[in-house]
């Protein structure tokens, strides 16, 4: 079969069916393979025919009461038994940076303060492209969105992007949120006019893109939700009040088949919930685990989970267990000092690597970005 | 040297009915393949000169042979019945089965669908040789394929190197 020398669109047919790892990998075979690999109009057709899996989970601490950056960044792959993690990943940015979102193959990330003129990127750790987005007011407080959908463009429309920043704003009277929204085509910054009316700040930072609506915890019963297309906000309930709870629940949040999952663990085990309707709201509970079940089906990790959990009676105590970011079905959770990804179908856990690996500083709240590969390039959108 | 419509190996249907329309299709080597209506209409190409008032006449398809075109239309008369049961089981069991086939004549379906324009067939024979190369290291694939490799060792070092983390 002459499938590196046809100048047809076969070549085109059969290698865009493959995921963008394997095809990082047959830019060796030849020059012509390498060629048609990194040409945007292949990669167009095979990031519309390849839904990636998640190859990995890029985590960056946070000091919890000091304002600090921390510049250690870890990137821990999934696919293998014994997970290498990698610290250099994104070394190939002018600056050291912290990171803020992911979306479809692609990272958000600021430039680590204090730095003279700090800046926003947008960039692709699989082909080492970026762009820079100017800044007009940078605040470490602020949060950074990104929404890459490769899937919404039609196929010969340039790949777009947008970034929202989320600001919380103090008046004499008021606290309310508001969005400025960049969009990638107009290569410029504008301000929503929908404002949040919320007492609760942010919590955990990072933002959940689930069917066109973004998605922030707060640290009250509440999700401040907006959505992308009409620039509506709106503060979802959570399932169960966190508030009333007996003991201190741990949550996270994320996405799969379009829906946004809410996770939580607590004394009665790990829930996972699916928001089905964002009026009402209606959450449907989609799986309730107890711990003892947890540790009999994970007899090799999981010991004295309930009485661990129950030992935890104020914030200040870093939980024994922490569910840190969820994915297509996928969680990556910190047990005590190691991290494991949880299969919610299989109910299985995975070893990933101990805690020593990522970084010395605080455990508490990292940034942790669930992450596919993606040939899209940034230079030549 | 030219066959005549006589010889035809006339694809050896059963079914069907005398009622229905038939096409005649013409393979590079001058087989002539009489085929219904229906069957031929799966390929997109055919469906175009069908409408355009090309069907009264014999179809030529100058690129593909009579053994490939014979394949073809058994993929194209039992997806025919397919789209009629919907039995999505019998139909997966059926295409692993058809496309267990060597490398060459797997490239020739993939040119005779691609060629035609049937996209059923073109997405099953090019996801069985994605399937195949997954897995498999570059040299093994140009092996498989017949590529020649035109990388320098230093230039796959700098590929390699490129991508380090993402090999893990």
């Amino acid at each position: 079969m002459e499938i590196g020398l046809s100048s047809d669109d076969i070549p085109i047919e059969v290698l865009s069916r493959l995921p963008a790892k394997t095809l990082l990998g047959l830019k060796c075979v030849s020059r012509g393979w390498h060629h048609l690999i990194s040409d945007p109009a292949f990669i167009r057709v095979q990031i519309q025919r390849s839904k990636e899996a998640i190859s990995g989970f890029f985590f960056q601490e946070k000091f919890h009461w000091c304002d600090a950056d921390i510049e250690t960044l870890s990137y821990i792959p999934i696919g293998r038994e014994q997970a290498v993690v990698k610290h250099t990943v994104l070394d190939f940015l002018p600056e050291k940076v912290v990171i803020m979102d992911s979306s479809n193959g692609l990272i958000c990330c600021r430039s680590c303060m204090p730095a003279p003129d700090p800046v926003i990127y947008v960039c692709n750790p699989s082909n080492k492209e970026w762009v820079t987005l100017k800044w007009a007011k940078p605040e470490k407080s602020k949060s950074l969105a990104l929404l890459f959908d490769p899937f919404c463009n039609p196929i010969d429309t340039p790949m777009n992007f947008k970034v929202i920043s989320v600001h919380q704003i103090e008046t004499d009277t008021d606290l309310y949120f508001s969005f400025k929204i960049y969009c990638s085509e107009k290569g410029a910054w504008r301000e929503s006019k929908e404002n949040c009316f919320c007492h609760y700040d942010l919590f955990k930072r990072k933002g959940v893109f689930a069917g066109g609506v973004l998605h922030w915890l707060t640290n009250g019963d509440q999700i401040l939700t907006f959505n992308v297309e009409n620039e509506q906000c709106q503060l979802i309930n959570l399932p169960t009040s966190t508030i009333e709870c007996n003991d201190l629940p741990e949550m996270c949040i994320g996405e799969a088949e379009g829906h946004l999952h809410y996770i939580m663990i607590s004394t009665s085990g790990l829930q996972v919930w699916i928001l089905e309707d964002y009026s009402g709201p209606k959450w449907v509970l989609k799986d309730s685990i107890s711990l003892a079940m947890m540790e009999e089906e994970n007899p090799q990790f999981l010991y004295n989970l309930l009485q661990r959990t129950a030992g935890r009676v104020t914030f200040d105590m870093i939980p024994w267990i922490e569910p840190l970011a969820f994915k297509d079905g996928l969680l990556l959770m910190r047990v005590s000092s190691r991290m494991y990804l949880y299969h919610l179908e299989s109910r299985r856990m995975k070893e990933l690597c101990s805690l020593t690996k990522l970084g010395p500083n605080s455990l508490v709240y990292p940034t942790v970005l669930p992450y596919s590969m993606s040939l899209i390039r940034l230079a030549y959108p | 040297m030219a066959s005549s419509s006589s010889s035809l190996p006339s694809p050896s249907s059963s079914s069907s009915s005398s009622s229905s329309k038939k096409l005649v299709l013409r393979s590079s080597d001058e087989k002539h393949f009489e085929v219904d209506e229906a069957v031929a209409l799966q390929s997109e190409m055919i469906k175009q000169m069908v409408e355009d008032g090309f069907g009264g006449d014999v179809i030529p398809l100058l690129n593909v042979s009579s053994n490939i075109l014979s394949k073809v239309i058994d993929y194209c008369k039992k997806h025919v019945d397919f789209d009629s049961k919907k039995k999505m089981d019998d139909r997966r069991r059926w295409d692993a089965e058809y496309i267990d086939v060597g490398v060459d004549e797997l490239y020739h379906l993939i040119m005779a669908a691609n060629y035609r324009n049937i996209k059923g067939l073109l997405d099953l024979t090019c996801q069985k040789v994605a399937d195949t190369i997954k897995g498999k290291k570059p040299k093994q694939i140009r092996i498989i394929f017949n590529i020649k490799n035109d990388v320098t060792p230093e230039g796959e070092q700098k590929i390699r190197k490129e991508h380090s983390w993402a090999f893990e």
